[in-house]
């Protein structure tokens, strides 16, 4: 956090340990290891060009949002391309912070951002799935209720209060 | 700790249920158990977890 390195481009090793780093873990194996140096192999030329790891953070939430108009569309359109919307979301929500860490540049302001946002298009996702599906609203708000309800938990967990205060 | 109701999960069932509209409201009872189910189950280790902090000696205090 509030690493600041100059250049761009790290080794799938290090970008495996800086990952952890942020996360707080150990560096991940198999599927995990494997597709994180898959998604640092495509952030290194973005962050070679000076690509901003906030705009990516910006345009994975865009992507998410359109996703609720585009499910609108009649037919089979409609859910199509708002498929494609979650698809190039969920990608680009993989590489934001993928190209924090190979420009050396991972900061509070950008794991406040991505955190915030993220939420954002947690909601989007069950919204556009109960356009498509034409019922379920409340089944989409307990979606929603649950997903927001895990991250909290996961946050407070790690909460350095909760070490000396009740 | 990662839980089966991480981001990827979600963002596969929602991927399922629009790339297949008639699963689409599966899709959302899928998540609402999954991430439920996920949030239940860390809550009730972290509260175990922080129980035996507790329960160790006094953590210092600023």
């Amino acid at each position: 956090m509030g690493n600041r390195k100059s250049g761009g481009g790290r080794s799938g090793d290090d970008h495996l340990r800086a990952w952890a780093d942020v996360h707080h873990t150990q560096p991940p194996g198999g599927f995990v290891g494997g597709w994180l140096r898959a998604v640092a192999a495509v952030a290194r030329p973005l962050a070679r060009a000076g690509v901003s790891a906030d705009a990516v953070t910006v345009a994975a939430l865009v992507s998410a949002l359109a996703a609720v108009p585009l499910a609108m569309i009649d037919g089979w359109p409609g859910p199509a391309l708002a498929c494609l919307a979650v698809i190039v979301s969920g990608l680009l929500d993989s590489l934001d912070g993928a190209v924090a860490v190979q420009a050396g540049r991972t900061t509070r302001v950008g794991f406040l951002l991505d955190s915030a946002l993220d939420r954002l298009a947690d909601a989007a996702l069950p919204a556009a799935l109960a356009v498509v599906a034409g019922r379920g609203a409340w089944v989409a708000v307990a979606a929603v209720a649950t997903c927001w309800w895990l991250e909290y938990v996961r946050s407070r967990r790690r909460s350095p209060q909760n070490l000396t205060a009740r | 700790m990662i839980t089966p109701g991480e981001r990827p999960t979600r963002i596969i069932l929602t991927v399922v249920g629009l790339g297949l509209p008639p699963l689409a409201l599966a899709a959302l009872w899928g998540q609402v158990v999954i991430v439920g189910g996920s949030a239940v189950f860390l809550l009730v280790h972290s509260l175990r977890r922080l129980r035996r902090l507790d329960d160790g000696p006094p953590a210092p205090t600023a």
